[in-house]
């Protein structure tokens, strides 16, 4: 499997891995810094899920989203953001995100996003 | 001027969103936080002696990093994660999950290190910023986090001369495992947006009294 982390945070991309390597120690990871870089990687990395940080420089990820799915409509995306409000999470639903998670990923949200994945 | 009511209860409602933002820190550090009782003060920074000033805040006047988060329009302000300095290698190396040393402490700060204490702060800002939007009942738009590191002084100085003579602070202090001294969490608001958020406050207090 492949995991794409679009996030302007170096300390967020690595603790998401390290926490992502507990569930799926053999999957191949790359980061992104912003939506731009990550719409460019994805064309080249094709992922299997993507996890995208809401609040970054350049293009934030409700933007990139937007822009992702326009090029690449089979991309899944999960956003994983700090922002707590309902709107927000609603929003990006919308735009056609697979699932919204809250910083920090702990033990229950990883179950969350097996499941999800796994089904 | 803040009514003893008024404080009262939006004093209870900031200690209801930092309670959920400390709990995610404690979550990230893996360490008991421990908060002081939140301090909510209306005022009029241009009127403050110089005395008052330096006894406002007390952390304020070391060499700090803030981690700051601007949200607006309609209920505009800007929230602020404040660190001591000294405290950001003892941070850095429980987020990432190495052991401290006294060498750590006198090492420079390096991009990780900021990079660390922008993501706390912009987790920790969203949490009570998403609490207060949520009691407003409207959604909150924010700018992308600044981080500043502010030498000794320059932080209070850059508050009392605000163009904003007017402000409503809401600030706490914690610690992590009753000893390291961690910071605070401080939200400047506008003149209208602390009207308006005192008005909010005035509803609950009167459904309380109905």
């Amino acid at each position: 499997m492949k995991i794409l982390i679009v996030d302007d945070s170096t300390f967020s991309q690595k603790t998401t891995i390290k926490a992502l390597k507990t569930i799926y120690p053999d999957a191949t990871y790359e980061t992104a810094d912003d939506g731009i870089e990550g719409i460019q990687l994805y064309g080249t990395f094709l992922p299997d899920y993507v996890f995208m940080d809401l609040l970054m420089p350049n293009m934030n990820g409700q933007e990139a989203i937007v822009h992702l799915l326009e090029k690449f409509p089979e991309a899944k995306i999960i956003v994983l953001s700090a922002d707590v409000q309902a709107a927000v999470r609603e929003e990006v639903l919308a735009a056609g995100a697979i699932k919204f998670i809250n910083k920090p990923i702990n033990a229950d949200k990883l179950g969350e996003i097996k499941q999800l994945i796994e089904g | 001027m803040l009514t003893t009511i008024q404080e009262d209860i939006l004093k209870e409602l900031y200690n209801v969103f930092v309670g959920e933002a400390a709990n995610l820190l404690s979550e990230i550090l893996q360490k008991r936080i421990v908060l002081s009782v939140p301090k909510v003060t209306l005022l009029s920074l241009h009127e403050l002696n110089p005395v008052e000033q330096e006894n406002l805040t007390p952390v304020l006047n070391g060499t700090i990093l803030s981690t700051s988060l601007k949200f607006g329009s309609v209920f505009s302000g800007r929230a602020e994660f404040i660190f001591p300095t000294e405290q950001i290698k003892y941070v850095t190396a429980l987020c990432l999950g190495e052991e401290y040393t006294l060498e750590d402490e006198e090492s420079t700060f390096n991009d990780e290190d900021f990079d660390v204490v922008k993501e706390l702060g912009n987790i920790i800002l969203n949490s009570i910023m998403g609490g207060m939007g949520s009691l407003l009942e409207m959604k909150l738009e924010y700018d992308v986090p600044q981080i500043v590191l502010h030498s000794a002084g320059e932080y209070g100085r850059t508050l009392f001369n605000s163009e904003e003579s007017n402000l409503l602070l809401l600030y706490v202090n914690f610690n992590i495992d009753d000893s390291k001294v961690l910071g605070l969490i401080l939200i400047k608001f506008s003149l209208e947006s602390i009207e308006f958020l005192i008005q909010k406050v005035d509803e609950i207090s009167r459904d309380l009294n109905e």
